[in-house]
């Protein structure tokens, strides 16, 4: 059951994504961008914890983790140590996708690159 | 002929553009990679790894995936044909950084690949960190008035 439910709300992300790609003028950034404040309030608001236990993957795998992850960060920090813990505990969740994704970025601009398909 | 009159007849005579092809692709897309991601970590859970660094180890493994196709110089075709199925999954960010580093290396590796590593992912690192701030702090200063953190 998580695996169709995980099909469907990652299928229903991306067409919605895809709808507001071709009716408007807005770029793939824009979109992401949108999608990651759309995250960020939705876990505020505590719905994302409840989508993700309902659909595993297909939420956490998606851009708008990545809002709801800041913002559990933010959150965790507040019950320490206050307004100060806010910005202490904020990358908390996010900086091992973020820090691998620069690490990588820079080691694959180091190799040659190369063109299977011409 | 005035203007109105011949807007009409333009309208009417363009041909009427269904994107069918295109939404279905998107949603297959991106249902395919929820569903692979969703299998990834069931098998990590499998492998006997605590559910929350599996639940990592599967974006790791995602976005690892991703940037080898982007320098193998294949990613190109996929995105253009799933179009949103493949921008809005976390692959779409380490593919923006990727390719925004690779295309740097003309420039050498202080002004092009370090600087210009962030310029297509960089909005959603920034505005993610506006926006939550903005609402970790509505959520702090209702705190005080007994909503539970």
């Amino acid at each position: 059951m998580i695996y169709l439910n995980s099909f469907l709300f990652a299928g229903l992300l991306c067409f919605i994504g895809e709808v507001i790609y071709l009716h408007s003028k807005l770029t793939p950034g824009h979109i992401t961008t949108l999608f990651v404040i759309i995250g960020a309030i939705l876990g505020g608001i505590g719905v994302y914890d409840i989508i993700i236990d309902l659909c595993g993957g297909g939420a956490t795998s998606l851009i708008l983790n990545f809002g709801n992850l800041l913002v559990k960060g933010g959150l965790e920090g507040a019950k320490v140590n206050g307004f100060f813990g806010i910005f202490q505990y904020l990358f908390k969740y996010v900086s091992t996708t973020l820090g691998y994704v620069i690490f990588l970025s820079i080691l694959m601009s180091l190799l040659p690159r190369v063109r299977i398909i011409k | 002929m005035n203007k109105i009159v011949f807007s009409k007849i333009v309208k009417d005579n363009k041909p009427k553009k269904y994107y069918f092809k295109e939404y279905l692709l998107a949603f297959l897309g991106g249902g395919l990679i929820g569903l692979i991601s969703q299998g990834l970590i069931d098998l990590y859970v499998y492998l006997g790894i605590n559910e929350d660094i599996a639940i990592v180890l599967t974006s790791l493994t995602l976005v690892s995936v991703t940037a080898l196709l982007t320098v193998l110089s294949l990613y190109k075709y996929l995105g253009q044909l799933f179009g949103a199925g493949l921008f809005v999954p976390i692959s779409g960010f380490s593919n923006s950084m990727c390719s925004s580093s690779i295309e740097g290396k003309t420039e050498g590796y202080i002004a092009g690949v370090g600087s210009r590593i962030f310029s297509l992912a960089g909005s959603v690192i920034s505005y993610g960190v506006f926006f939550s701030v903005f609402v970790v702090i509505i959520r702090y200063l209702l705190s005080f008035f007994g909503v539970s953190l």
